[in-house]
């Protein structure tokens, strides 16, 4: 007994001890609706709050609790976030790095930023200094953010399932100068990335060695490379994206299995430029997309057992310039309307399928009734093969003896793909 | 024949002048080495992987006898396309890669020492970078870790690495 009450003793010295600390705690914090394990307090910074500057309160916090920003120019870079808090912005207060180094680095799980504007991240030849950087970390969520002339945007190396959604990032890059992508994922799976406008950075979105990640709704214009480009990265979709006016729309490399769906790819002018370059991709879907105005509509290089479907190619240069290194791909249910050539390859081997497209150029006829015209459509021309041989020929286009050319080619066909031909072509456009 | 007026010896001498400075620039032309040309960043596209080439730390470029240049996105590409089967068909004046200290500057592939390192990423995730001494390299090894390497070193693991064709 007398042992008992000894310990019971200890217990209440320990709780005693306890009980003061957490009174010692500074008293600029308030305590709010405490739940088991959770510290869950704010921290207030701005003028006339408890912190003045960001990187006091973020040495102080614990676990679950919150950093309340508010509105003011906080002249601060290299924040460590170290522990999983959320950091909120109060009518987009401005952290200016002052071109001094990188912004936030998250180190800690379950990290949430929203609300603010980060300027000013300095490029660097050596170090790629982001704006908000995460560091071998799962879980954690960027959202409805501003960055302006950050070198690179949002950076996650090795890190899980992190949501990217609502940010605005702008950069002024140009290509004489070292440049960085505006949200660059490598080594990072299970990402969400979505809604965000990414302008004038080097790659929009950059992804390499990233698996099983969701990419939608993102606007990327007006950026030096491409506004989507992947590297390595399988088991990706990318949907109701925009892409428009960068070097290149899109180029996915190296990769597997990966979903485009309901994109637009507009705009992307220039002597190699093109909407959408597939090299080394196999296994993948490309459906209901639309190709407006591009050098080349799709450019594929090596690829095989892609699915080509329900897209809408127009007033390209060139709709779809194919290898015969690409093997067994589909290409069938398109529209292929006003473009200069609708397909063109580099050499007489073909060993994909085009089969049941629309073809604006197709001038047979249905006597049968049954949708599909009577006579087959080859949709290269022969022409196309001599400015794949010599682009500078591209300038005979329009010219009389090129038309007649074109046309004993597709009555005879001798140096065109003589696979390459569809045999069912619709005689009406696709609705998509 | 003895008795060429003077008028003719002139236009005889204006033709040859002529054909003296046609030699002159015959000759310069044929002086001149290949070497390596500029390479137009974020428009020429690699002539391996035809990624577009945006980064200049990293751009490399081989020249032909010719003077023809093939340019690359990444030091591995070159290794790559020199090794493979494009390559081999071609006749290669030099090869050509960037002083990753001083932007603008080459150095012949075959004497420069590359790190492997993944604090400098490349456009092809291989990571390599070029310096014109050993020693330089190493320096920059301190700072940044990773390996130092010849050329040769360097095509081995490039060869390794892209078995499966790249």
């Amino acid at each position: 007994m007398i042992k008992f009450k000894g310990i019971n003793g200890w217990i209440v010295i320990l709780l005693a001890v306890a009980g003061t600390m957490t009174t010692a705690t500074p008293p600029s914090v308030e305590a709010s609706s405490l739940s088991p394990g959770q510290t869950n307090r704010v921290f207030n910074i701005g003028e006339g709050e408890e912190y003045s500057r960001i990187s006091d309160a973020l040495e102080q916090v614990s676990d679950r609790d919150t950093i309340r920003i508010h509105p003011g120019v906080y002249r601060e870079h290299q924040l460590i976030v170290a522990q999983s808090v959320v950091i909120i912005g109060i009518d987009r207060p401005v952290i200016d790095a002052g071109h001094q180094g990188e912004g936030f680095r998250i180190v800690a799980d379950s990290v949430h930023i929203e609300g603010l504007e980060i300027r000013n991240v300095p490029t660097s030849h050596s170090r790629d200094h982001a704006a908000i950087r995460f560091d071998r970390v799962s879980g954690g969520k960027i959202i409805d953010n501003r960055f302006d002339d950050t070198f690179f945007g949002i950076y996650l190396a090795r890190s899980h399932g992190v949501e990217i959604r609502d940010n605005q990032l702008r950069a002024y890059q140009t290509r004489e100068a070292v440049s960085a992508n505006g949200i660059h994922l490598w080594n990072s799976n299970h990402a969400v990335i979505a809604g965000n406008i990414i302008n004038g950075h080097r790659d929009g979105i950059y992804l390499e060695y990233v698996e099983n990640s969701e990419i939608y709704d993102n606007h990327a214009v007006n950026n030096i490379r491409y506004g989507l480009h992947f590297m390595f990265s399988d088991d990706c979709t990318y949907h109701r994206n925009r892409f428009e006016d960068n070097g290149a729309g899109v180029a996915v490399m190296y990769s597997k299995r990966v979903m485009m769906e309901d994109n637009e790819f507009l705009q992307n002018w220039g002597a190699s430029s093109y909407g959408l370059l597939l090299k080394e991709i196999t296994d993948s879907e490309i459906k209901h997309n639309n190709f407006s105005g591009n050098t080349t509509g799709i450019r594929a290089e090596g690829s095989d057992r892609v699915k080509i479907h329900y897209n809408r190619f127009q007033r390209n240069g060139w709709a779809i310039r194919i290898t015969a290194s690409s093997m067994d791909n589909m290409i069938t249910q398109n529209n292929f309307i006003d473009n200069a050539f609708d397909v063109s390859t580099n050499s007489r081997q073909n060993n994909s399928t085009f089969e049941a497209n629309y073809w604006d150029k197709y001038s047979g006829y249905d006597l049968k009734g049954d949708g599909y015209g009577d006579v087959p459509y080859r949709p290269v021309r022969l022409f196309s093969l001599i400015v794949e041989r010599n682009p500078m020929a591209l300038m005979l286009l329009r010219s009389m003896f090129v038309q007649i050319l074109d046309l004993t080619e597709r009555i005879m066909p001798t140096i065109t793909p003589e696979t390459l031909v569809d045999e069912k072509p619709l005689m009406s456009e696709v609705s998509l | 024949m003895v008795a060429m007026t003077k008028m003719e010896n002139i236009r005889e001498m204006k033709k040859f002048g002529r054909y003296v400075w046609m030699m002159g620039i015959v000759l310069v032309l044929a002086a001149c080495e290949p070497g390596p040309q500029d390479i137009r960043i974020g428009e020429q596209e690699c002539d391996h992987c035809r990624m577009m080439i945006s980064d200049e730390r990293f751009a490399s470029q081989l020249v032909t006898e010719k003077g023809r240049q093939y340019a690359f996105d990444a030091i591995e590409c070159m290794a790559a396309f020199v090794d493979g089967g494009e390559g081999q068909s071609i006749d290669i004046h030099s090869l050509w890669v960037p002083d990753f200290e001083r932007p603008g500057e080459w150095l012949v592939a075959e004497e420069a020492y590359y790190l492997q390192s993944d604090e400098l990423r490349s456009p092809m995730a291989l990571n390599f970078s070029a310096y014109e001494t050993e020693d330089k390299a190493e320096q920059q090894q301190n700072r940044f870790s990773g390996s130092v390497m010849d050329w040769h070193e360097l095509g081995g693991k490039v060869h390794e690495a892209w078995s499966n064709g790249h």
